[in-house]
């Protein structure tokens, strides 16, 4: 708490003009003299508030579109003339009442609540505060300043919607929702054959074997799980605020990641760019957070530092795991790394995240030959993965990878033919 | 808000000067100095320099005077209603001063910034009277006044200082 100015000013005034009455001889510059002084005293008499603030978020996570109301109370145990709250955030908070400071009057012993409605503008950690409330009491003859630490907001990302029901590539030895391509103990019916010593009596197919005049037997399909790797390109972000190549990738990854953790399917993260992140493939509900908070923190950090798949750590991509990379190719690391990926042997799907157009129109004929060379450039390189056996799709949606993992499949069921 | 009270302030002072003028019947002596008030009015009121403020109060005070001295008045018993604008002024400018330019006016904080401003009205007009009329005290020796008066300024000025300090 401090004296203001204020109280300099009002007796400053109330000084000279009473020395200038005395020293004039005019009794009516003692009455401006006393009327300051008076006012000063009366103020004076108030008590000096002690003044709190605390801020509270409405939500925390939130999804992304959502807005959030942001509320700020300033407690006093005296009355507080104004108090003037100033907000700071993180940029990307956008406030759609606007932003700026609102001034209010805090009654002694009473709070008063100034709220602020927040709209973040894409997924991501962001931060509400410090708040500074600039207070003034005792009729603005003292003064003071108390802060709010910031808040914390974190913005999920919008799961973009996505479906796959085809069958998956691999499958592993662990009950699932997936139907694997050999037979076993399961529920989906892969077939009748003649009995063999050794099947259980209870797969005999009566209809069958009464028609046929022999023992046949149902085959079946376990149904298994899979193991999938989300590996996020993160080296570049292009495309316009809300939409760029990460923003589609971060969602896209959120909705894959649902659709296989809902499958019971064990699903990892590794973001590939200037940092490498990595979240370790599991199962379960808790790694659908583990996961998004992953996402969260997912950004791109410049780096020329040369990076292949050596640096990812090996665990991070299990043997027989599907990797999804979510890419808009633009990096050429990144472009080696599913290359190399796809030449060990993992089943690979890139999603091409790249925003739409890629290409803002060109205006003169250079820029329209460059793009035009950019552009050849890309679909070579795209060629250039398929024929190392990487599908490349844009991102659509559900449906996305139906085909694309179908020819994956494929791919691997066949026998591979090699000299020892 | 802001430009509420900076609105204010500037009619209170022009309201100090018109009156003013009106007590000297606008002899050739006021022009200057009002112009002058004015300029020092406008420039507080657009800085809000802490030093301006200041002077633009004592300025209007001194121009009050001038206006006696030109007018010929014996005794202005109007003067404490003068020197409560002249408070008010100083209050006015001061809220414009403390208060940042606003997103929203709170309409409580509106509400109560009226209520002081006129009480600050009334205890300045209150206190004016009984100084005036303490004045007015036919006293046994001048020079007595003088010391008493001299006394009380030094008294009006270092009390509220020390009690401001010792509540800090």
């Amino acid at each position: 708490m401090t004296v203001t100015p204020h109280a300099g000013r009002l007796l400053t005034f109330a000084g000279v003009t009473m020395l200038g009455g005395v020293l004039a001889g005019r009794v009516e510059l003692a009455a401006f003299g006393a009327a300051a002084a008076a006012v000063t005293a009366v103020k004076l008499a108030r008590r000096a508030p002690a003044v709190g603030v605390s801020v509270v978020l409405s939500a925390d996570p939130v999804v992304e579109g959502e807005a959030v109301q942001a509320t700020v109370t300033i407690t006093a145990d005296g009355e507080v003339d104004a108090a003037s709250v100033r907000f700071e955030h993180s940029p990307g908070l956008a406030m759609p009442d606007g932003a700026g400071v609102a001034t209010v009057h805090v009654p002694a012993g009473e709070s008063r609540d100034v709220t602020v409605r927040l709209r973040p503008a894409r997924w991501g950690v962001y931060a509400f505060g410090p708040v500074t409330v600039t207070w003034y009491g005792r009729g603005r003859l003292v003064g003071g300043l108390v802060r709010a630490e910031a808040e914390t907001l974190r913005v999920l990302p919008r799961a973009e919607e996505f479906a796959a029901p085809g069958a998956h590539p691999f499958t592993r030895a662990l009950a699932g929702s997936h139907v694997a391509r050999v037979s076993g103990e399961g529920i989906e019916p892969n077939g009748v054959r003649e009995y063999r010593p050794g099947d259980p009596l209870r797969r005999v197919n009566w209809r069958v074997t009464a028609r046929r005049g022999a023992l046949h037997v149902t085959e079946q399909r376990p149904e298994r799980n899979a193991e999938v790797v989300l590996f996020l390109d993160t080296f570049v972000d292009r495309g316009p605020a809300g939409a760029t190549s990460l923003d589609v990738a971060v969602r896209a990854a959120a909705g894959i990641a649902d659709h296989y953790l809902a499958s019971m399917d064990r699903v990892g993260v590794v973001g590939f760019g200037g940092v490498l992140r990595w979240v370790l493939a599991a199962p379960g509900r808790v790694q659908r957070h583990r996961i998004v908070e992953h996402l969260l923190g997912m950004g791109t950090v410049l780096s020329y530092a040369a990076k292949d798949v050596s640096v990812i750590p090996a665990r991070t991509l299990p043997p027989r795991a599907l990797v999804i990379a979510l890419s808009p190719l633009l990096d050429s690391r990144a472009t080696g790394a599913l290359a190399d990926l796809a030449k060990r042997g993992y089943g690979l799907v890139v999603v091409d995240t790249s925003p739409r157009p890629l290409l803002p129109p060109a205006r003169t004929w250079s820029r329209d030959l460059a793009q035009r060379v950019f552009l050849v450039e890309r679909e070579l390189l795209v060629a250039r993965l398929g024929e190392v056996g990487v599908p490349v799709v844009p991102w659509e949606g559900p449906g996305t990878l139906d085909r694309v993992l179908a020819e994956v499949s494929r791919l691997h069921a066949r026998p591979k033919v090699g000299l020892r | 808000m802001r430009e509420l009270a900076r609105v204010g302030a500037g009619l209170v002072a022009l309201l100090v000067v018109l009156r003013d003028l009106a007590v000297a019947g606008y002899a050739p002596a006021m022009v200057p100095a009002s112009v002058i008030v004015g300029l020092l009015v406008v420039a507080a009121l657009a800085f809000f320099r802490d030093g301006l403020v200041t002077g633009s109060g004592v300025a209007l005070a001194g121009h009050y005077l001038l206006s006696l001295t030109n007018g010929d008045v014996v005794l202005d018993l109007a003067a404490p209603a003068v020197g409560a604008l002249v408070v008010v002024y100083l209050d006015l400018a001061d809220l414009a001063a403390a208060v940042p330019k606003d997103r929203r006016v709170d309409r409580a904080f509106l509400l109560a910034s009226a209520r002081r401003t006129l009480a600050v009205l009334g205890i300045g007009a209150l206190a004016g009277t009984a100084a005036l009329a303490l004045a007015l005290v036919p006293w046994p020796a001048l020079e007595v006044v003088r010391a008493a008066g001299a006394l009380g300024v030094a008294a009006v000025v270092a009390v509220p200082l020390i009690l401001l300090r010792r509540s800090q």
